[in-house]
C-alpha cells in the first residue's frame, strides 16, 4: 500500500466506525426524547467528551492551524479562552441546566427556555437563532469536510481529484446515517470515538512537529520572532484589541453554544458535573496543541524557505501532514480531522431537527409534530441536504453565517440562559429583546462589512449590547411570575 | 449575616466599566499602518507593525477592558456558585480571580517590556516572555477554577440539600 492508499484505508475504517454506532445507536432510539435528548442516560465520561469534542470543531483542526500561519500567537486566545469559557459554563449552567431539565423535561434548549420565561415568543425567538446559526455552521462544516476528503482522494491515484459536491455527497452520507439513525444517541457516541482519536492526534502531531523543525518549539518561535517580532507576541499581527475582543467573545460566549450546553441537559446523575468539568478542559487543551504546533511549524517552514508558501492559510493541516508526517500517523491525523468537523456537526444537525420539528411548531401552534421521531429523522436529513446545497450554491452565505454564528449564539443565548436561569429578576421581554439585538447587530455589522476601529471583533460588541438590554430591562420591567417548580430547581 | 453576590447590585457597575473601556478604545486614534499588514515576503501571511505604533493609544484602555473583562468573568462563577464574599469558596473564587487578573497584568507588562528591543528577548519553556504569560498562565489558570468546583462540589455546588431536592423533583427515593 503507498501512503494515499493508508490515509484512505484509515478514513475509511473511521467512517465504517461511525455507521457501526450508528446502527448500534438505532436500537436504543425509541422515542423523541432518545433521539434528542439521549434519554438523559448519559455518564459523565462520554458526556465530557462530547462536549470538548463539540467545541473544538473542523474549524479548530483546519481553520486554526491556518490562522496561526496566517496572524501568529494572536490566534491562541482562541484556545486559552475555552478552559475559561467551561469554568464560567460549568459555574451557572452545570447544576442549573439538569436541574431545569429534570423539571421540565425539555427536549431541546428552547423548549427549557419555554419553560422559564414561561414565553413561547422567547422559545420562538431562540429556536430561530439557533437555526440561523445551525445553517450557517452546518454549511461550513460540510463543506470543510468535503475539502478533507477531496484533498485525500486527488492523491490516491485509481481515484484521482473527484468534483466537490461528489465528495460532499460521500462524507454527508455517513454523516446524515449515523444522526438520522441513532439521534444523539449516535452522536455522543460518535463525539467519543472522535474526541479519543482527536486527542491521539493531536499528541503525535506535536511530536512531529517537534522533530520536523531543527531545534524543535524554541527554533520555532526564534525564528518567527527573527522574521516579524509582533507575530510572535500575544496579540499577533491583529493587535491587542482584536486579540482581547476576541477573548471576550470566547470565554462569554461558550455558555451560549446550544449544540455544547444542550449536553449538560443529557446526564444521568445530577453530580455527574463534577467529572465531566476537568475532562473536558483537559480534553480541549490535549486537542488544541494539534492547532499550536502545525501552525507554528508551517509558518516557520515557510518563512525560512523550507516549504513553499501555502495558496490557502487552511491548507497548513493537509499540507503538513503529506508532507513530514509518516502514512499511518497521517491516516490517524486526517481521520482525526474529519472526527472533528463531524463531531460538531452531528451535533447542530440534531439541534437544527428539534427546532424544526419541535420548538418552532410549538411556539407557533401550540403543539408540536405528531411522530416526532420520524419527523425528527427526516428534518435531519432535509436540514443537511439544504445546508449543503447553500454552501455549495453560495459559499459567501455560509462564509457569512458561519463567520458569526458563535457571536450569534452567544449575543442571544448568553443573557436568555446562562444568566436568566440563574436570576429570577430576568423577565421574557429582556429576553427577547437582547436575542434580537443580538440577531440585528451581528448579521447587520457582518452584511454592510462594517470593521470597527483597531479591529474590535463586531460579536463583542453585539455580546456587550445584548447584555446590557437583557440587564436593563429586566430591572426596568416587573418581575416576573414564575413557575413554581422552576423556582425550586432556581433555588438549589 | 452577609448577603449572596447578587446580580442586581454589581452588574451596573461593570457593565458601565465594560462600556467605558469599550468606547475608550474605539474613540482612540487608529495607528497610521493600520493591522493585518501584507507580510514583505511570504503571500497570504500577515505581519504586525512594531507594537509602539500599533498600541501606543490602545495598550492601557486594552489592559483595562481585559481586567474589567476578568473581573466579570470572576463575579459570574462567584454568583453561580451561589457563594458569598465571606465565604471559604467566595473568598478562593475571588483569590483565583485575582490571580487571573495579576497574570494577565504579567503579560501586558511582559510584552510592554518587550517592545523597547523586540528581537532581543529572552524565552521561557519555548516562547517570548508575554505569549508564554498567555499560553502558560491564561491558558492555564483556569484550573484553580476547575479545582475549587471539583473539591467544593459536596458541600457548596451540589450539597445534601440540592440532591435531596433533586430527589423530591423527580420523586424518586433518597
Amino acid at each position: 500500500m503507498d501512503r494515499s492508499q493508508i490515509v484512505l484505508a484509515f478514513i475509511v475504517g473511521y467512517m465504517l466506525l461511525c455507521i457501526v454506532v450508528g446502527l448500534w445507536a438505532m436500537r436504543r432510539t425509541r422515542s423523541a426524547d432518545d433521539f434528542f435528548m439521549a434519554g438523559r442516560h448519559l455518564g459523565f465520561i462520554v458526556a465530557s467528551v462530547a462536549i470538548f469534542s463539540s467545541t473544538m470543531s473542523g474549524w479548530g483542526f483546519v481553520g486554526g492551524p491556518g490562522l496561526v500561519y496566517t496572524i501568529g500567537a494572536g490566534t491562541f486566545w482562541m484556545i486559552v479562552s475555552t478552559p475559561l469559557g467551561y469554568c464560567v459554563m460549568f459555574y451557572l449552567l452545570g447544576k442549573r441546566l439538569r436541574l431545569v431539565a429534570e423539571v421540565t423535561r425539555p427536549i431541546s434548549l428552547p423548549d427549557a427556555v419555554v419553560a422559564r420565561y414561561n414565553s413561547p415568543s422567547t422559545g420562538l425567538l431562540t429556536a430561530v437563532a439557533i437555526l440561523l446559526g445551525v445553517l450557517g455552521y452546518l454549511g461550513t462544516q460540510i463543506l470543510a469536510m468535503a475539502m478533507v476528503l477531496q484533498s485525500v482522494l486527488a492523491d490516491v491515484a485509481t481515484i484521482g481529484t473527484l468534483p466537490l459536491g461528489v465528495c460532499m455527497a460521500i462524507s454527508s452520507a455517513v454523516l446524515v446515517f449515523y444522526c438520522v439513525t441513532g439521534g444523539i444517541i449516535a452522536s455522543v457516541y460518535t463525539d467519543l470515538i472522535q474526541g479519543i482519536i482527536m486527542v491521539v492526534a493531536a499528541l503525535l502531531v506535536v511530536a512531529t512537529a517537534v522533530a520536523t523543525v531543527d531545534g524543535g518549539l524554541g527554533e520555532m518561535t526564534a525564528s518567527i520572532l527573527a522574521d516579524d517580532p509582533e507575530a510572535m507576541s500575544p496579540w499577533g499581527t491583529r493587535g491587542i484589541v482584536g486579540c482581547l475582543s476576541w477573548y471576550f467573545v470566547f470565554v462569554l460566549g461558550l455558555s451560549g453554544q446550544p449544540h455544547i450546553v444542550t449536553k449538560l441537559m443529557m446526564t444521568r446523575r445530577l453530580d455527574e458535573v463534577k467529572g465531566m468539568f476537568p475532562i473536558a478542559v483537559i480534553g480541549f487543551l490535549l486537542s488544541a496543541l494539534l492547532w499550536i504546533s502545525i501552525g507554528l511549524c508551517m509558518r516557520t517552514l515557510v518563512i525560512e524557505g523550507l516549504h513553499p508558501p501555502l495558496a490557502e492559510a487552511d491548507l497548513a493541516s493537509p499540507e503538513f501532514l503529506k508532507t513530514y508526517t509518516h502514512p499511518v500517523l497521517a491516516g490517524v491525523v486526517f481521520a482525526g480531522l474529519l472526527a472533528a468537523i463531524m463531531s460538531t456537526a452531528d451535533s447542530f444537525l440534531n439541534i437544527g431537527a428539534a427546532a424544526v420539528v419541535h420548538d418552532i411548531p410549538r411556539a407557533c401552534r401550540g403543539r408540536s409534530l405528531g411522530n416526532e421521531l420520524l419527523w425528527a429523522r427526516t428534518a435531519t436529513v432535509i436540514i443537511a441536504a439544504v445546508a449543503a446545497c447553500v454552501a455549495l450554491a453560495s459559499g459567501k452565505m455560509v462564509a457569512l453565517l458561519g463567520a458569526i454564528g458563535w457571536s450569534v449564539f452567544a449575543g442571544a443565548i448568553v443573557p436568555t440562559v446562562a444568566i436568566g436561569f440563574n436570576w429570577k429578576r430576568a423577565t421574557p421581554l429582556a429576553a427577547n429583546l437582547a436575542i434580537i439585538v443580538s440577531l440585528v447587530l451581528n448579521v447587520g455589522l457582518q452584511v454592510f462589512s462594517v470593521t470597527l476601529p483597531h479591529l474590535f471583533y463586531n460579536g463583542a460588541l453585539a455580546l456587550l449590547a445584548s447584555l446590557t438590554v437583557f440587564y436593563v430591562v429586566s430591572i426596568a420591567s416587573p418581575p416576573p411570575p414564575l413557575d413554581p417548580e422552576i423556582e425550586t430547581a432556581m433555588n438549589l | 449575616m452577609s448577603e449572596p453576590v447578587t446580580i442586581d447590585r454589581l452588574p451596573l457597575l461593570l457593565l458601565i466599566a465594560l462600556w467605558v473601556t469599550t468606547l475608550g478604545i474605539l474613540v482612540s486614534p487608529e495607528p497610521e499602518a493600520g493591522f493585518s499588514i501584507a507580510h514583505a515576503r511570504v503571500p497570504g501571511m500577515e505581519q504586525g507593525d512594531t507594537g509602539l505604533q500599533r498600541h501606543a493609544d490602545t495598550l492601557t484602555w486594552s489592559w483595562l477592558f481585559g481586567v474589567t473583562m476578568i473581573a466579570v468573568v470572576g463575579v459570574l462563577m462567584i454568583w453561580g456558585s451561589q457563594s458569598r464574599w465571606t465565604d471559604r469558596l467566595g473568598r478562593l473564587l475571588l483569590a483565583a480571580t485575582l490571580v487571573l487578573e495579576v497574570i494577565f497584568t504579567a503579560m501586558c507588562w511582559s510584552y510592554r517590556q518587550q517592545l523597547s528591543d523586540p528581537t532581543a528577548t529572552t524565552f521561557f519553556a519555548g516562547f517570548p516572555p508575554g505569549t508564554a504569560w498567555q499560553l502558560y498562565g491564561m491558558g492555564l489558570a483556569p484550573f484553580l477554577f476547575v479545582g475549587l468546583y471539583v473539591f467544593f462540589f459536596r458541600q457548596r455546588i451540589v450539597t445534601e440539600a440540592t440532591a435531596s431536592g433533586f430527589d423530591r423533583l423527580t420523586d424518586r427515593p433518597g
